[in-house]
């Protein structure tokens, strides 16, 4: 490889990774300012040409009614994507084992019409689901709740689930299963004994993807929540007023992808080490 | 708190005497009041009432306008009655919605709401009407008959006024009052420098002032910082500019529709002048100005970019804090008018010797207690509360809380010189928020079923045209189209029996 394609692929890398960066040290910038610094600007530096202040950082903790409560919309945040991806994960590995490896049929309904059907509830705008959502939530009386959002989250969550694992389970071979049921297992003790631990790989990438998604969810956590269960992305945008605290608002965001940031830096060296190398990146 | 007066008959006899007594026992000034003033719901009333083991929801705007206010008197109500009270803070443009669908799907989410008054014509169905013993508190009796008329539906008051907002016009008297400037502006325009008394007069100093230092900042300053990003605001800003050419003094019926047809008024001569102005003023606006949303034109006219502003209140506010460069160089006058006016009775225009002015209320915040709340007492308390003499004169003096004066006891100059604002700047504000008051040609917004659907469609044709997409005319006349599908949609009769209670508080027949 010559040294010119070298240097030009890195230059790329800094390029694209300065792309990448550029919000988030703009975020960290503002979320040391003032409204006079933000709205002033600056003539050459906007990153280095103001005055410092933890008014930004100071306003997330403080009490009374110019704190802006976070502690209850991150634990909120944290118990609805947590629980939903965990179940959401293992419900969908489940599925997509059955479907990788049995074939189903019911009339013209095959296996490729079930995992499209699973797929097709992430290709439906959110909107068409809200009104159906918000009415069986209302009917089961979990408007409102941590629960109720875990069930929509758990719809929501499950078909990436599925797709990710499906993908993953027919790139195993199956004479593993075959192996493992001639050393005397059953197929679900061949799935849970040899397959799933292979499998560990896809479960961390179905796993980031339900993290992700669940996390992020704005649209749902706003429609079907009112008083009680405020989700983090909600406390974010409830920040946006007329005259908008962009300092507490930067902070708040740096807070909010902080978690997610340090899974994917834990995840990453766990996918990248040599037992799981090739099983699907 | 609550434990500490449960016991004491002064108390218990203030609660009982209505604490319409001056002499107040207790001392309240922890909860950052100066003191506690007389009145129904003043704090040693509140302080009376046990709320103990009970929940109040309420719904607000997003933190400081409006939001913390809500959040700040809801921590004290919550210390004095002993109830858990619960605020979720919601940006305007979320605000709507997240009220309506509870409203729609019978949820009884929210015992109390704080949302702009001009949705009304969606709410009111939903809403309680204020007990007439909350009508009759001392708060409410000195609350303009222009307030509690935007409080009301149908003659019934069924919103709370906590807040009085219009549109006038602001400028920098540092300018105004510059000799030297006044002499050059004679020199090059052949005219004396004097407050714009018409939109003309407005864009031709806004352009003139623009692009120079005029007050040697070392920085360029500019004409005219204006609320013209499309969603954020801007119908108001249009209506302001469109109202004294398309209200005229001697026609009633409908400022936005002819009540009898229901046809659109919006493509109108006096409309299409208005936009043609607005269009117009883009050439004094500062770099990016045709994007300013509400917060932008705060900081370009409060931070004294600016030479002029209209719009509410936080930007005089703001150019009077403290910390401002610009504090005491700025001041109020009525929003400049017309000396042409569309007639559309007689379909000319008539001429007027002295400009024709047509005050804006716009909007502005307000509260309602939802019909479904389980706590109706517990909730007007809390508004009663809110609004009560000693909350709202420590809310006024805060820029960003949004509450701007509403009582005629607000029209005082010694209150605002008591600030430290000077007496000009003091009575110019007293002088033309109070004139607004007596007007007989006053615009209110459009507070019917489906506003939000009007109002976007008239900002996105006033965008058009800004844009330079489309001419005004053109603009105007495809939002008069779409506003006569969204009348069919809605109903024409539904439209017309909302529309009235409009046109009744515009013509003065409340």
């Amino acid at each position: 490889m010559s040294r010119s394609y070298q240097l030009l692929k890195y230059l790329c890398l800094l390029g694209w990774s300065a792309f990448v960066v550029f919000p988030f040290l703009w975020a960290l910038s503002t979320s040391f300012k003032d409204a006079n610094s933000v709205t002033g600007g600056a003539r050459y530096l906007p990153w280095v040409e103001f005055e410092p202040t933890t008014l930004g950082w100071r306003s997330l903790f403080a009490s009374g009614s110019q704190g802006i409560n976070i502690v209850t919309p991150f634990l909120n945040s944290a118990t609805v994507t947590l629980l939903a991806s965990i179940i959401s994960l293992a419900l969908g590995t489940l599925a997509a084992y059955g479907l990788s490896r049995y074939k189903f049929r019911a009339g013209f309904v095959k296996n490729s019409d079930i995992t499209f059907f699973f797929i097709s509830q992430r290709i439906m705008p959110p909107i068409v689901l809200a009104i159906p959502f918000f009415l069986m939530l209302k009917e089961i009386s979990a408007l409102d709740t941590i629960w109720g959002l875990v069930i929509v989250y758990i719809a929501l969550l499950l078909p990436i689930a599925v797709w990710v694992m499906i993908d993953f389970f027919d790139s195993i071979p199956r004479e593993l299963d075959e192996m493992a049921m001639i050393d005397g297992c059953t197929p679900i003790g061949a799935f849970f004994r040899v397959i799933l631990p292979n499998s560990l790989a896809g479960l961390v990438v179905a796993g980031m993807f339900c993290l992700i998604f669940g996390w992020n969810d704005f649209f749902f956590a706003f429609t079907l929540t009112f008083t009680e269960t405020q989700l983090l992305p909600v406390a974010i945008v409830s920040l946006n007023s007329s005259v908008t605290p962009w300092w507490s608002l930067s902070a708040f965001a740096l807070i909010s992808v902080t978690p997610l940031a340090l899974i994917a830096v834990v995840v990453e060296r766990f996918m990248s080490r040599g037992s799981l190398a090739g099983a699907f990146r | 708190m609550k434990k500490q007066f449960v016991g004491s008959l002064s108390t218990l006899a203030f609660a009982a005497a209505g604490s319409l007594s001056p002499a107040i026992a207790q001392d309240y000034t922890e909860f950052g009041i100066e003191q506690d003033l007389p009145g129904t719901c003043n704090y040693a009333a509140i302080d009376a009432k046990d709320y103990s083991g009970r929940k109040l929801n309420i719904i607000t705007h997003a933190i400081p306008v409006i939001g913390e206010p809500t959040a700040l008197h809801a921590e004290q109500f919550a210390k004095l009655t002993g109830a858990e009270v619960n605020v979720v803070h919601v940006p305007f443009g979320d605000l709507f919605q997240r009220i309506m669908i509870p409203f729609q799907s019978g949820q009884n989410a929210y015992d109390v709401m704080f949302y702009g008054s001009l949705w009304i014509g969606d709410f009111n169905r939903f809403l309680a009407p204020v007990p007439e013993a909350y009508v009759a508190s001392t708060g409410m009796a000195n609350v303009t008959d222009s307030f509690k008329g935007v409080a009301s539906w149908n003659g019934e008051m069924i919103q709370y006024p906590m807040d009085g907002d219009r549109h006038y016009l602001k400028y920098r008297t540092d300018v105004f009052d510059n000799e030297e400037l006044k002499a050059k502006f004679l020199a090059d325009t052949g005219r004396a420098l004097t407050v714009p008394a018409t939109w003309e007069e407005y864009n031709e100093v806004a352009t003139y002032f623009s692009g120079f230092d005029w007050d040697g900042d070392g920085e360029v300053n500019f004409g005219s910082a204006e609320v013209a990003k499309r969603d954020d605001l801007m119908f108001s800003a249009f209506i302001s500019r469109a109202a004294p050419y398309a209200k005229h003094p001697d026609v009633k019926g409908g400022f936005f529709f002819d009540l009898d047809t229901m046809e659109p008024l919006i493509n109108t001569p006096g409309f299409v002048r208005g936009l043609e102005l607005f269009v117009e003023a883009q050439k004094a606006f500062p770099p990016g100005g045709s994007n300013f949303g509400l917060g932008d034109e705060i900081f370009s006219f409060g931070g004294g970019q600016t030479l002029m502003s209209y719009s509410w209140d936080d930007a005089f506010v703001q150019a009077q804090q403290e910390d401002s460069r610009v504090r005491n160089k700025v001041a109020a006058a009525p929003l400049p008018g017309a000396r042409e006016v569309w007639n559309r009775d007689t379909g000319q225009w008539d001429s007027f010797e002295n400009p024709n002015r047509a005050p804006y209320m716009t909007w502005g915040w307000t509260s309602a207690v939802s019909a479904q709340s389980k706590e109706k007492e517990m909730a007007f308390d809390y508004l009663c509360f809110f609004s009560n003499e000693s909350n709202t004169f420590h809310d006024l003096q805060i820029g960003r809380f949004g509450v701007n004066p509403y009582r005629t006891s607000h029209f005082d100059s010694a209150f605002w010189q008591g600030l430290g604002w000077d007496a000009a700047v003091a009575d110019s504000y007293v002088a033309t928020l109070s004139g607004m008051e007596d007007s007989d040609n006053r615009v209110y917004d459009l507070r019917v079923p489906g506003v939000s659907q009007f109002m976007s469609s008239m900002a996105n044709g006033v965008a058009e045209a800004m844009a330079g997409q489309k001419t005004p005319q053109e603009a105007l006349d495809g939002v008069a189209e779409e506003w006569r599908g969204i009348v069919d949609r809605i109903g024409e009769d539904r439209l017309r029996e909302a529309y009235a209670n409009l046109v009744r508080l515009e013509d003065g027949d409340t």
